[in-house]
């Protein structure tokens, strides 16, 4: 016989207490989850410099809809929802803009505020940069089908059941993706050195 | 070109999702398969500078300031319920017809004369020290403080209650219809 499992989570707590409109709760909880909501609003919109400002967007929005969250267990996939929509929200503004302006995008917008490399020696730091700059722009090139788990893959560490709770996709699924984000971005970085 | 289980197989290393037998598996392909194991260390190589930057690139700045920002926002009250409304309103209408009732039994005079009443409904201007804080009053009392706004009412049976904001210095008059019980504000005719 299986034991009874009870899934504790934390995180549901501070959520019913943001709801109940507790700023430290909130303060808290962008501590805890600010990562993998960048995570995600830079899988969605390949670029560094619009972050903070999407972010901060993300946050107003939960702490004024948190009260609409009936089932605090999925808050993870409702906390979701908002970063996306958020990033396409930003994504189709941007391109807007970008109509209006008639600007092209170039590739170093999107290390924008990036630290460029570890190393404290400007010759290598440049280097380092140059490296930065190729990896980063092949995988904002990525498709954004891809390019989402893979970053979660990469910044947060998560198994594929994790990624595929956030993102509402089945393990396998999760897999595919980053197996073709994988290939897709040897293919183009093929010839390029890293 | 390398063939999908082994793809498949380093791609589940890498995200460390391979099972005992899989990575069994895995080390003698890789021990066998020189193009196996290149593709391995290329991948590896790849996963590792891309957790690097991705993670500086996402590396959460400074989080203060959005809370702060939160806090300039308004905070969304939760949705009222429909018997929630329903219950304050009608608590402040009992409440609203038992102080009339009482203001009326206490000392009313009632406007129950059949003819015109002009009266004022707000008296502006400096509190008078003799003035009440609370007063009923009919039609005659109000006609003698009254300078300004004026109404006109053909009404027979109302009773009418006013109170003296000292602070603002303005008299505020309130009607109740005693045949339709229908308690409302003054109309003024400026």
């Amino acid at each position: 016989m299986r034991p009874l499992e009870l899934e504790y989570d934390p995180h549901r707590l501070v959520i019913q207490a943001i709801q109940a409109g507790d700023a430290h709760a909130m303060d808290e909880f962008v501590r805890a989850q600010g990562r993998w909501v960048r995570a995600v609003v830079f899988g969605v919109v390949g670029r560094a410099d619009d972050l903070d400002d999407i972010c901060q967007r993300v946050w107003i929005q939960v702490w004024r809809e948190c009260r609409r969250l009936d089932d605090t267990s999925r808050w993870r996939a409702w906390l979701y929802r908002i970063a996306r929509n958020a990033s396409t929200d930003a994504l189709r503004s941007g391109q807007r803009r970008k109509r209006l302006q008639g600007a092209p995008g170039s590739g170093s917008e999107m290390l924008e505020g990036v630290p460029a490399g570890a190393s404290s020696r400007p010759d290598q730091a440049l280097l380092a940069s140059e490296q930065e700059q190729v990896l980063m722009e092949a995988i904002a090139s990525l498709p954004e089908l891809y390019r989402e788990p893979f970053v979660l893959k990469h910044v947060e560490g998560w198994s594929y059941a994790e990624i595929g709770e956030v993102l509402g996709l089945p393990n396998d699924t999760v897999e595919t993706r980053l197996v073709r984000a994988r290939r897709l971005l040897r293919e183009k970085l093929s010839g390029k050195v890293l | 070109m390398m063939d999908e289980r082994t793809e498949r197989l380093i791609n589940r290393k890498l995200d460390g999702e391979l099972t005992a037998a899989e990575s069994l598996e895995l080390d003698k392909l890789l021990i066998r398969n020189p193009q196996a194991r290149a593709l391995f260390e290329e991948y590896a190589a790849m996963d590792a500078q891309a957790s690097e930057l991705l993670r500086a690139v996402v590396a959460p700045s400074v989080t203060a300031g959005t809370t702060d920002r939160m806090s300039e926002t308004a905070w969304n009250p939760p949705p009222r319920r429909w018997w929630y409304s329903f219950g304050l309103v009608s608590g402040l209408a009992a409440a609203i017809t038992l102080a009339v009732l009482l203001s009326h039994r206490a000392a009313t005079v009632n406007v129950t004369s059949p003819a015109d009443v002009s009266g004022a409904m707000v008296v502006s201007g400096g509190p008078s020290p003799a003035r009440p804080d609370t007063m009923t009053t009919g039609p005659t009392n109000l006609v003698s403080h009254v300078e300004g706004p004026r109404r006109e009412t053909t009404n027979l049976e109302r009773d009418v209650i006013g109170w003296w904001d000292r602070e603002s210095g303005s008299l505020y008059l309130i009607e109740a219809d005693r045949a339709r019980s229908i308690i409302e504000p003054v109309r003024v005719n400026y």
